[in-house]
């Protein structure tokens, strides 16, 4: 519970920087709503790329915090490695999650005032809860890059090849009913690597967040 | 006995030593100095104890049982005050207290205690980032000890402060200690540890060479 409290009170910190990313995207998302691209494009690019942005930014201002101010050294005291690195990818995947629900709700509303007769229940709960696991999944692969990649210029390059290849393939592909009865599936396949991941963290040294 | 590091023996990758054959203990109710040079192990004798770094040989118990096997809450009783404070930051002080506060499962009333013991009360809402280095450092004390540990590590907890500070924490450090409680201070200022400590520990190069009884009345 200590490290929960811990994440919400950091990211109530840095609200300022998470509020600018969140006006930014607004922006980006605001443009595909107005560029008549389609329901499926808009859907991704309106819910899943804001979601996972936002879940990256906790991710890397959290871990790079903590490394530059040792107060990972102050958590290890008390906790394992791998359950604060857990517990931080959850907190912010969670947060990333809420931040994608509305960012989708309200572009696809917008698109579409009539949504309720073109998106089922089954498809809303399917785009839920993929996105979620993403975010899940996103958010233990850049910790590990964040932890063992010490260059800021590396990890931003990084970064930006990440999210335009998301966006390029929010441009091509989309959610329609066929897509979305693969949510079990994928859902499944995106945790299990999820927990290879969560595995992995078991792993990592102490020495490495506090050196 | 508190405190009872037996052996220790560390090396980095590469097969550089950091500690070598490490002996010392630590009685509830005293204050303990650990003083050398830069570089000479103070501070990764400390992670060893708070459980963050990993030793090759040797043993330490706290209060009787092996450190390696205390449990995440009983590893809670050993609070560590690094020389870089460990503080977020960005968050104001009643944040921070907060959040130390339950990662210690102390109580309301300790946490208060410590804002009345270190002057922090005009303090709560302002950012860490804000405060200067001696206030940021009484924080940092606040947070370590909010739950009341058995034993308590500080590194250099003096360093960079003004008269005034120093004084605060030296009177602070010195209200705490009672039989239950045991203090492990590294420094490399000789005043300060001939103020504070019962004994000291030389440390140099990761060998404690001489161990010192601190006579009150001048000299040792």
């Amino acid at each position: 519970m200590a490290l929960i409290i811990k994440e919400i009170y950091f990211m109530k910190s840095q609200w300022k920087k998470n509020l600018l990313t969140i006006v930014a995207l607004g922006v980006v998302v605001y443009y595909f709503v107005i560029n008549d691209y389609s329901n499926d494009s808009i859907m991704f690019i309106g819910a899943y790329v804001p979601g996972m942005i936002i879940c990256m930014q906790l991710i890397q201002n959290s871990i790079e915090f903590e490394k530059e101010n040792k107060t990972f050294e102050k958590m290890l005291t008390g906790y394992s490695l791998p359950s604060v690195l857990l517990i931080k990818c959850a907190a912010c995947s969670f947060v990333g999650s809420i931040i994608g629900y509305i960012f989708g709700y309200i572009t696809f509303l917008n698109k579409n005032p009539y949504s309720e007769q073109i998106i089922t229940l089954k498809v809303l709960i399917g785009v839920l809860v993929l996105m979620t696991v993403i975010n899940i999944l996103m958010s233990m692969i850049m910790t590990l890059l964040f932890l063992f990649i010490r260059q800021t210029l590396t990890i931003n390059l990084i970064l930006i090849v990440f999210i335009s290849i998301i966006i390029l393939i929010g441009m091509g592909i989309g959610v329609n009913n066929n897509i979305f009865s693969y949510v079990g599936p994928c859902g499944a396949g995106i945790l299990l690597l999820s927990a290879t991941v969560a595995y992995l963290f078991r792993f990592i040294s102490n020495d490495k967040v506090v050196y | 006995m508190l405190l009872e590091v037996q052996n220790i023996n560390m090396e980095y990758k590469g097969g550089y030593s950091v500690l070598k054959d490490v002996n010392f203990h630590i009685e509830a109710g005293e204050i303990v100095g650990l003083i050398g040079l830069n570089g000479a192990g103070k501070s990764t004798i400390m992670r060893i104890i708070s459980g963050v770094s990993t030793y090759q040989e040797g043993k330490i118990f706290f209060e009787g049982s092996q450190i390696k096997k205390l449990s995440g809450l009983q590893r809670k009783k050993i609070a560590i005050l690094c020389a870089s404070n460990n503080l977020y930051e960005d968050m104001t002080v009643a944040d921070n207290l907060d959040v130390f506060t339950r990662f210690y499962h102390a109580s309301n009333l300790d946490k208060q205690y410590m804002i009345d013991k270190l002057d922090l009360r005009n303090i709560l809402k302002r950012k860490v980032k804000k405060l200067s280095t001696g206030m940021q450092q009484r924080v940092a004390i606040a947070c370590s000890m909010v739950g009341r540990p058995k034993l308590v590590m500080m590194d250099e907890p003096t360093v960079l402060l003004d008269f005034e500070n120093k004084c605060k924490i030296i009177r602070f450090i010195q209200s705490q200690i009672s039989p239950e409680i045991g203090i492990l201070i590294t420094s490399h200022d000789s005043n300060d540890m001939e103020e504070l400590c019962k004994r000291v520990y030389i440390l140099k190069q990761g060998e404690i060479v001489k161990e010192l009884e601190v006579n009150k009345n001048g000299g040792n």
